[in-house]
């Protein structure tokens, strides 16, 4: 009798990943399509947004009906998915532990919630380039199919509990960003945006694959299951086997910007053209931290606690100070805004280092308020930017509250949330990562944490008081406003208005995440 | 562990390959006359057309572009061919093999596979990376 | 039992040791280049030596496996000192490829054959002859004596010491446990194996690694395109 690897059912619960997927081979197929005609260039650009927004609208739909089989099912987990031995098989002794039901990709709630964010990301990113290529005459809709397999991998990126497809997805986010960063052949800022994120990605991208080489060589698998199975029945520590997690860790580390591993993070920010930026710091950031706690939380329960614990300690605090002291004299609000990326990613790896089962919850809902504020400001920045300029400096944003109110407004509300101001979501994040933390005895770290965040207020204050309170300068570059774009407004109407919303009363957002457990073992 | 000795056939035919090589060239020297290198001998083709410049000349960008389309497909072929080798036992089994077979599955993965490839050839097709201009 | 068979064999293999590494030495300092040839063979001979050394003494079952071996390992360590010592880049990128070549050797002598396939046809065949159109697409540096020496490489030679002495120290002290290994060659030769994790275990990261060579392509056509 013959078995197949995966039923159709369960193919149906990978629905979100295939819907994107689906929309890129379409696209693909719509450029093929469109140059038979001698009169046409390929896709153009209503059409690649339509067709790309359609898809993730279409994705975000299906992943609220997984989420929806989920609660009706009650069951923590709807699939696990290609099992660790393949079709099952005779039985032997040692296949009566746990493990090997364990599967490559898992769909629970934390994954689904995941592909969920990750569908609202795409949508407003989607909004944001449709202006943005329109506005600095970029005919780029190639970038649709990029971006869309760019949020495929993070999907998979949160489901899966394996080294290889945890690898293999990492891959499918980096590489189309890869490209995205150097959408602007004119610009030699995206240029060498690109160049850099490649190579110390590609670097990164090594760091992880040898030590998953290694992890495999002490393990013979790479399964988290496998890791904690053997984590906790092998009597003596294995160096080889640390040694491999350490070099995962680093390789994780490289694309979240932790701070020995965060050199790129300022130019690439800086130099890629602002949605991308917003897709990175959103998006990115979202699924990386979504696989590290995976494996934080799946492959390392069993360990020794002060590996693990000390070195992610480690990290968070130095990426916390190192982001909070370079940030304060920044001109450039997109500079400024990649320093405190790197001391945001120092806050959640806090959350990450408590490794409680409850710090999905907590690190989730600051990522969700983090992703909001950040895509709410990298969007309200490449509205103001002059043209060519793709930035905007201090010394041009005096007074802009007279002149543009609202844009003002939105902006300050946004770094509110980001600074962790009370009433704004980025508070929420702040108050129960912090409090996981502390609930794990991380005392140290989270007053070190608590500090850093009063230090971060400074320069997220710099740039409203400029706005609000300090005359311009005589003679200084003023910013040439002009109409917003529709889909502008909109993307900055719902992360405000969700900014605030779920900060005022985050009760739903909470009880949503609390379910986000991830399935165990 | 001691290689199973199919190698050790490959390692004697490379050795008996250098052999003739260099047995051949030897009783060259010793038939041959005397060497007596001129200008016009140590041409690249001695009677040919005359080589002009370097051999490490700039090549067009446009074989980067080759190569990198090949070295997609040259990928995609390592993936192919340890499909094909346990093809058979993929679809039927083995009864000495407690692993359960996955049946016809094993052909739809593959077609996916190469259907994913095939749509990225017919974009590079159409996108002219695969023209010579 | 220190026969003057042993003896000699020991004795043989140190010397040639000496003999192979100092006459690689001296070949590297600029001042005895005159004497380049003479040291050269005086490098294979004491290379000789030494592996006829470490025939003589191992095992007879093992003495062939030993001969590929220290083989092999020349090729490899030769080869990456050729790579990062040659000042034309051209000449260095096919150092590499010898380099390269011997670790296919490795993966043939631990019975791997779809490694040693994987390593010729993918990194030799495909990435190095990318390796070489990306020098020759660069009109800077194909052909010049270029000077490969920058000031951080004092600083990348102790990380790569460093790193050097960790691994050898792990690989040193490592004991091999059994592990928990999942497929057993059953069919009698990894490449029927590894098609059987690709198709059942592996199963998405093989379709997704489709969708990556798509993307791969899909951004070396949209990064090199002219409008």
């Amino acid at each position: 009798m013959s078995q197949p690897v995966i039923t159709l059912q369960q193919i149906s619960y990978l629905g979100p990943v295939l819907v994107i997927v689906l929309t890129v081979l379409v696209l693909l197929m719509t450029d093929v399509i469109c140059r038979l005609r001698p009169s046409r260039q390929g896709l153009s650009l209503l059409t690649g947004f339509g067709v790309a927004l359609g898809g993730s609208i279409v994705a975000l739909v299906y992943s609220i009906f997984l989420w929806h089989r989920l609660t009706v099912l009650k069951v923590g987990k709807l699939a696990e998915l290609f099992p660790v031995n393949g079709p099952p098989r005779s039985v032997s002794a040692m296949e009566t532990s746990p493990v090997w039901s364990s599967g490559t990709l898992v769909v629970d709630y934390f994954a689904v919630f995941v592909c969920l964010l990750v569908c609202g990301v795409l949508i407003l990113v989607c909004f944001n380039f449709k202006p943005y290529l329109r506005i600095n005459k970029l005919h780029r809709s190639e970038l649709f199919p990029l971006l869309l397999l760019s949020a495929s991998g993070m999907m998979l990126l949160s489901m899966s509990r394996d080294l290889l497809s945890t690898f293999i997805s990492i891959e499918i986010v980096s590489l189309p960003l890869y490209v995205l960063c150097g959408l602007n052949e004119r610009s030699r800022a995206n240029q060498e945006s690109s160049l850099k994120y490649f190579l110390l990605g590609a670097f990164g991208s090594g760091f992880f694959i040898y030590g998953a080489s290694l992890v495999y060589g002490a393990v013979g698998h790479m399964n988290y299951a496998a890791i904690a199975y053997f984590a906790k029945h092998s009597l003596e520590s294995s160096s080889i086997l640390m040694i491999g997690l350490a070099l995962v860790g680093a390789g994780l580390a490289f694309k979240l910007a932790l701070v020995p591993f965060h050199a790129w993070v300022p130019d690439v920010y800086q130099g890629a053209p602002t949605p991308v930026t917003a897709f990175m710091a959103a998006g990115v950031k979202l699924a990386v931290f979504a696989a590290a706690l995976r494996l934080v939380l799946e492959a390392f329960p069993l360990m020794d606690l002060s590996f693990w614990r000390g070195s992610i300690s480690l990290l968070a605090a130095l990426s916390m100070v190192v982001g909070n002291l370079l940030a304060l004299h920044q001109m450039s609000a997109k500079r400024l805004l990649a320093y405190s990326a790197i001391a945001h990613t120092g806050y959640i790896a806090v959350g990450l280092a408590s490794g409680l089962s409850t710090s999905a919850t907590s690190i989730l809902i600051y990522l969700v308020g983090y992703a909001l504020a950040g895509l709410g400001a990298f969007t309200l920045i490449s509205y103001l930017a002059p043209d060519g300029q793709d930035d905007i400096y201090l010394d041009e944003m005096h007074e802009l509250s007279k002149r543009a109110p609202v844009s003002a407004l939105a902006f300050a509300i946004l770094m509110l949330s980001m600074a962790g101001f009370p009433l704004t979501l980025g508070f929420v994040g702040k108050l129960m990562v912090f409090s996981d933390a502390w609930r794990a005895g991380l005392y140290g770290l989270v007053i070190f944490a608590v500090l850093n965040s009063v230090i971060s207020v400074y320069y997220y204050l710099r740039f409203i008081l400029a706005m609000y309170m300090q005359p311009k300068a005589p003679g200084a570059a003023e910013l040439v406003l002009k109409r917003m774009p529709g889909t502008y407004i909109l993307t900055g109407i719902i992360t405000v208005v969700l900014t605030l919303l779920l900060g005022v009363i985050p009760h739903m957002l909470i009880a949503w995440a609390q379910s986000c457990q991830l399935a165990g073992l | 562990m001691i290689t199973t000795g199919q190698y050790n056939w490959v390692a004697l035919f490379l050795l008996g390959g250098a052999c003739v090589l260099g047995l051949a060239f030897a009783l060259a020297a010793l038939y041959r006359p005397a060497a007596r290198p001129s200008m016009l001998k140590r041409l690249t083709y001695e009677s040919g057309a005359r080589a002009l410049g370097d051999a490490l000349l700039r090549f067009n960008i446009r074989f980067y572009i080759l190569a990198i389309v090949f070295l997609m497909f040259d990928v995609d072929v390592i993936f192919i061919f340890p499909w094909a080798v346990s093809f058979r036992l993929l679809v039927f089994g083995d009864n000495n093999i407690v692993f359960t077979p996955i049946g016809p599955s094993a052909l739809t993965e593959m077609f996916v596979f190469l259907g994913i490839l095939i749509i990225g050839w017919a974009y590079a097709y159409r996108k002219g990376a695969l023209e010579w201009v | 039992m220190a026969t003057p068979v042993v003896i000699f064999f020991s004795y043989l293999l140190v010397a040639g040791l000496l003999v192979g590494v100092s006459s690689l030495i001296l070949l590297a300092i600029a001042r005895f280049r005159p004497y380049r040839r003479f040291l050269a063979t005086l490098a294979v001979l004491g290379f000789v030596a030494f592996v006829w050394g470490m025939c003589a003494l191992t095992q007879p079952g093992y003495r062939l496996l030993v001969c590929y071996f220290w083989l092999f390992t020349a090729a490899v360590v030769g080869g990456g000192v050729g790579c990062v010592t040659m000042r034309n880049v051209f000449h260095a990128a096919l150092m590499l490829i010898l380099s390269l070549l011997g670790v296919a050797g490795y993966f043939i002598l631990v019975n791997a054959e779809f490694l040693a396939m994987v390593q010729v046809i993918i990194y030799i065949g495909g990435i190095m002859v990318l390796f070489l159109f990306g020098i020759m697409v660069s009109q800077n540096i194909i052909g010049t004596q270029l000077k490969q020496n920058t000031p951080q490489s004092p600083w990348a030679a102790i990380c790569a010491g460093v790193l050097f002495m960790v691994m050898f120290f792990t690989g040193l002290f490592m004991t091999l446990k059994p592990t928990l290994t999942v497929t057993p060659d059953v069919l009698g030769n990894n490449t029927g194996s590894v098609g059987w994790s690709l198709m059942a275990t592996y199963a998405l990261p093989f379709e997704v690694a489709s969708v990556l060579l798509l993307m791969a392509m899909l951004g070396a056509i949209i990064l090199v395109r002219k409008d």
